[in-house]
Parts: C-alpha cells; structure tokens; sequence
C-alpha cells in the first residue's frame, strides 16, 4: 500500500474512530419487552444469541457502516473472484479469435457501436456442477427452514439466519454458475457522442 | 421425450420464443435489445451504486408489506395485543399498529427492522458511492448532471428516512421529529406556511402523521424513482467511467489503445454483468438479513408511546443528520438577530439547521463546476494524483464527522465526564480546525506544497506498463 495512503487513512481514522467509540456508548442495556403468550402463538423475541433490545440512532449508524464495509469487502472479493480466478486459461481461449466479429451467437453482443474483445468458452467442469447443486440444495433447505419458522414461531432471529444462509447460498450459486458455466465475454464499444471527434 | 419427437426443455423454448415473439411484434423489444450487450468495466467499487438500488427495492417491497398494517392516525384506539406492558391501555392507532405488526405478526419484526436497516444502508451506499465518484473525478465533464441527480437522490434518501422516523408515533421519534418541526418553523418569513404545510399544524397536530406518511409512502418514493430513472438513463447514455487500462485492447475487430477513452472496455449487461449485479443482490439481502435478525432498530415497545409531557433522556436525530443536529448544538443563541426596517427574525436554529446544511448541500451541488473540466473525461483518476481535490474531500468527511460528533454532545459528556455545555467551545474550534488540519496534511502528502512523493509518477502508479490486453490472454 502506498505511504500517501496509509497517512490520509490515518487522518481519516483519528477522527472516524473516536466518533464512532463514542456513538457505541448511546443506549445502555434495557430489560426485553415482556410477551403475553397466551395472546399469540408466535415467539418473535425467542433466539439462540442474546442481542441488544435497543439501539440508539448513533449506535445504528456505527453499525450500518462498519456492516456497509464488510459488505463491501466481501462484494469485492467475490467480484474479483468472478473476474480475474475463473478468468479462462490459455487451453480454453485459443478458440477466441474464431468467436470475434459476431459469430458469438448473441446478437446484442457485437453491433455496429461495440465489438467483442475476449471470449472464451466456459470451462464446464465437474466440480461446477457439484458446487452449483450443492448450494442449491443448501438454498432450498434454508428456504424450507425460513417457511417452518413462518408457519410456526417466528423467530426474529432465526428469520435472520435462515434467510441469510439462503441468499448466501444462492450468492455462492450464482458465482459457481458464471465460474464455470458463462462464457468469460468482454466488449467494447463507443462512446456515442464522441464518435464524431474521432 | 413427448410423442412429438421434441424434449420437454425444447418445447419450454419454443413457447419461450413464441411469448417473446408475440411481445416483440407488439412492442419492437428487438430495437432495444442491443442495450443488454452495454459494456459494464469491472471495477468493484462500482458496484456502489447498485448496493443503494437493492436497498431501494427491498424498501419499496418491505414497505408495501408494513402499509397492510400501519395505520395512519393519533385517534386513541385500546391495546389488546402481546405486549404486556400495553395492554389495556389507550394508544394512538399508528403505535398500536406498529406494535401489531411487530410482535404478532408473523415475520413483521423481522420485515419491519429489514425495511429499517435498508433504509440506513440506503442512505449510507448512496454516501460512499459519492465519496468513490468524488474521489475518483467521476464526477467531471461529462457527467456533471448525474452528479445533480445523484445528489439529488440523497438529499431524498434523508428526507426519506425523516419522514418514516416519525411514522411509529412513539416516544422517542416524535420528540426527535420535532426538532425538524422547530427548524422548518425558524425559516423566516415562509416558516410557518412550510412547517404547516410538511406537519399539518403545529407538532404534533392529528394531521402530521397522515401528512408525513403521504410524504413517505407516495411523494418522496415517487420522485426517488423518478430520479433513479433518470440517474440510469444517463448512466446509459453516456456510458460508465473507466478506469485507466494496463495496456492496449486488441482483441476483437478494432484495436483499442490504452489512452482511447472514446471507447469504453467491460463486461457486456447481459449474461456477465447480470450475474454479478445477482451476487451483489443476494450478498446485500444477506446482510440485511443478518442485521434484521439480530439487531433491533428503532425498537418502539421501548420507547413507548409519544408523551407531550415528557422529554426523553437521550435525543438525537438518525445518524445521517447527526451533523446537521450538531450545528444546532454549536450555532449559540446569541447569533439570532433581527433584520432591520424589514423586521424579520433569523434564529440561530434557522442558521444551524437551515443555513449551514444547505451551504453543504450547495457545496455538494456545485462542487463539479469547482472542478470543472473543459474537455470530457472519462477515465477514473488516482485521487493520489489529485492533491487539492483530494484534501478537500478529506477536509469535508472530517467536517462532517466532527459535526457529528457536536450532535452527539451529551454522549461525549458522558464518556469524557463534563458538561456538554463545556464541550460547545472546544467542538466549535474543532469543526473549523480540524478539517483545515486534515485537508493540509492530505494535501502535503500528496505533494501539492511542491514535497517529493506525492502523486508521482502516473504511469507507474498505475502499475500500467506498455503490455498489451489481449483477448483471451
């Protein structure tokens, strides 16, 4: 990482850390509110984790953006996955010269704006297939769980597990799929209204 | 296999086809089809933006599913529900129904803090994705309307989230709202039709929640839409930004040279950016969902029901207005002044909470036409290599998160063991001083005092070298 860097995070932190050291002390810890249970059938407060009953609008912000970075962190890294790990190797790309000039088989993709740059052929292997069933299966399952929880207790916080395992699942599903299933595809094209000054 | 000869899958096609082909004769979708090629650079922080349209959508979904349950009104309606504390007692309606969809709702704690937490995500995706296109001069010729928009679009997402903070009628946010009544009413001369207008009388009449709620659900969520429409029919038009290649592109038909920003690189919408833009979909979903689960925000049972003849301990906006709260903290009562022979009275809440955010907000607005740029632009730039631009972003989120801290003055009093009155001075100075210190030290260490190391050398900064991109290497 470069010096300048390093220096304009740690004067961005000097003061980033102390504000959000001090918005973590908002709420003190509160007594859960106390359920009737013979009103209703469902345990929305019942988990597995003790959490915080309150949250002060400054503690919500420390932590929507302490969760908005790891998001974005972990956004990164499975964007850069996509793009450079499954990358084709040499073996698959040598058919690329025979893909260019609109012989893709997708009309979108060459038009007389935007031309294909890099195709290469998926590597369709095995492993994709297992990796791809197997978060399905995980997806359905947890979508299954998510529906018990429904039609019984309704717990917030099994809500909360259930429906992240399954959009984590089919996250992971999805980049299974375009890791060995999608052709690795890259185009160019112009930009409109500059044609005219080339 | 059918009797027809035809597989299951190929029938499913064909019928495809023909779906496709009878929308097709009726509304030209091949004319536009060539859009789902668009070219989308894979650059990670640009998927920013699309974090803030999925928190859009999960807000405009989870909110369609409270609407069912909320109820609009202060009329007083006896409890009969689950939490204990409550029963028996008379609420107004909006409380009640909150609660309702809370604690016997089925999946309504879990929806209900889902649409508040994408909220907060709203609000906070749309921030950095403008700190990453200020900081990257995405901002420059010729996108300075989208910036416009862009803006536009947060200051929205604030007064978005300020309108459904009050909706639940409890304790806590009525109190909190009120201070925006107090703010709205110091504008001179149009304060009172304004205050009237936005809360239907004097806070809090029986007419502000409908109000605010009509605000919420229908007008504020219209015109975002309207502006996020806009924002991607720009987007589209001009193409993304781009950030500098690492060497020419000769794949394809035409070669592409390094410097040739008239050409933008990526992958196309459709199949590749698509599948990304799901994983940015589903891993935001997860997070959301995550948060829902375990954390609560905004917990109204809590809180209780509003109380005129109480004030609540601890007040403050939601974080995304903390700094604005602080200017009302530091602006001391002394600044009102009255204006002579025209008699109007400028209130030191109508310079904290009027005045000062809205020379931000036009600082924001104006701000491409500071750094203006004569020719189009459309590679990113290294903010490394941008001294001055740089150290005056640095200097605005330090302004900003010292303000914030100022909002917080009754926290920090605790943590430091004063007074928050004995803080105003101190915060005061700190709110001028501190981003000039941060904005010059930025600015040194970029070299823009004229110091070795700062941007350096583009071409090696970049790590660019003269090798080529070619396609399928």
């Amino acid at each position: 990482m470069r010096r300048e860097l390093l220096v304009i995070g740690a004067v961005v932190a000097s003061v980033l850390l102390p504000m959000w050291f001090v918005a973590m002390q908002g709420e003190p810890p509160s007594e859960e509110i106390a359920i009737d249970r013979s009103v209703s059938d469902i345990r929305p407060l019942d988990g597995f984790v003790d959490a915080p009953n309150k949250l002060s609008p400054s503690q919500v912000g420390t932590i929507v953006w302490i969760a908005l970075f790891a998001l974005v962190g972990v956004l990164a890294a499975a964007h850069r996955f996509m793009n450079y790990a499954v990358r084709p190797s040499a073996e698959r790309t040598e058919g690329a010269a025979e893909t260019d000039g609109g012989r893709t088989g997708t009309s979108w993709l060459a038009t007389d704006e935007r031309w294909v740059v890099e195709y290469a052929r998926p590597a369709e292997q095995a492993e994709g297939l297992i990796a791809m069933a197997g978060l399905t299966i995980v997806a359905i399952v947890f979508a299954a769980l998510f529906i018990g929880e429904y039609l019984t207790l309704a717990r917030t916080q099994y809500f909360g597990v259930y429906a992240a395992a399954m959009f984590l699942a089919l996250a992971g599903s999805t980049v299974a799929y375009y890791a060995w299933f999608m052709p690795h595809v890259e185009v160019a094209e112009y930009r409109d209204h500059r044609r005219g000054e080339r | 296999m059918a009797a027809d000869g035809r597989s299951a899958t190929g029938r499913v096609v064909d019928a495809g086809r023909r779906a496709y082909g009878w929308v097709d004769a009726r509304l030209d979708l091949d004319r536009d089809a060539t859009l789902l090629g668009k070219a989308f650079p894979a650059e990670d922080s640009f998927l920013l933006g699309e974090v803030a349209l999925f928190c859009f959508l999960v807000l405009v979904l989870s909110g369609i599913f409270l609407g069912f349950f909320f109820e609009p009104s202060t009329t007083e309606v006896e409890y009969e529900g689950s939490v204990d504390e409550f029963q028996g007692e008379e609420l107004p309606a909006s409380y009640v129904s909150v609660l309702n969809v809370t604690y016997d709702v089925p999946f309504g704690m879990f929806l209900r803090r889902i649409h508040h937490w994408a909220a907060h995500f709203f609000v906070a995706s749309l921030g950095l994705h403008m700190l990453r296109v200020f900081f990257t001069g995405a901002y420059r010729n010729p996108r300075e309307p989208n910036w416009l928009v862009g803006s536009g679009l947060a200051v929205l997402a604030m007064g978005a989230a300020y309108t459904g903070y009050a909706l639940p009628y409890d304790e806590f946010a009525s109190t909190a709202t009120g201070i925006g009544f107090n703010v709205v009413q110091s504008i001179p001369v149009i304060g009172e039709t304004s205050a009237d207008i936005v809360f239907g009388g004097r806070f809090p009449s029986s007419a502000t929640i409908p109000r605010l709620y009509f605000l919420h659900v229908l007008v504020i969520p219209a015109t975002i839409g309207v502006l996020l429409a806009a924002h991607l029919w720009i987007l589209v038009r001009q193409k993304h930004t781009e950030a500098p290649r690492d060497g020419d592109v000769t794949g394809g038909d035409e070669r592409v040279d390094r410097d040739d920003d008239g050409v933008v690189v990526g992958l196309p919408a459709y199949p590749n950016q698509t599948a990304v833009s799901a994983v940015v979909f589903f891993l935001t979903l997860a997070a959301l969902s995550l948060l829902a689960g375990f954390l609560p925000v905004h917990n109204v049972a809590e809180y209780g029901p509003n109380d005129p003849a109480s004030t609540p301990e601890l007040i403050m906006p939601d974080w995304f207005l903390m700094w604005g709260y602080g200017f009302l903290k530091l602006i001391p009562s002394w600044m009102s002044f009255d204006v002579p022979l025209v008699g109007v009275h400028v209130s030191s809440e109508f310079l904290g909470g009027v005045v000062l955010p809205g020379l931000v907000f036009l600082a924001v607005f104006v701000w491409p036409f500071v750094d203006y740029e004569s020719e189009p632009t459309h590679f990113t730039a290294d903010p490394l290599e941008r001294p001055w631009q740089t150290a005056v972003g640095v200097a605005g989120v330090v302004f900003v998160m010292i303000a914030s801290l100022a909002g917080m003055d009754v926290i920090l009093a605790d943590v430091l063991g004063t007074d928050s009155t004995a803080l105003h001075a101190p915060l005061t100075v700190a709110l001028f001083v501190g981003p000039l210190v941060a904005g010059a030290i930025t600015y040194w260490t970029l070299g823009g005092f004229g110091e070795e190391g700062g941007g350096g050398d583009p071409v090696a900064a970049d790590g660019a070298g003269d090798e080529e991109v070619t396609g399928g290497e």
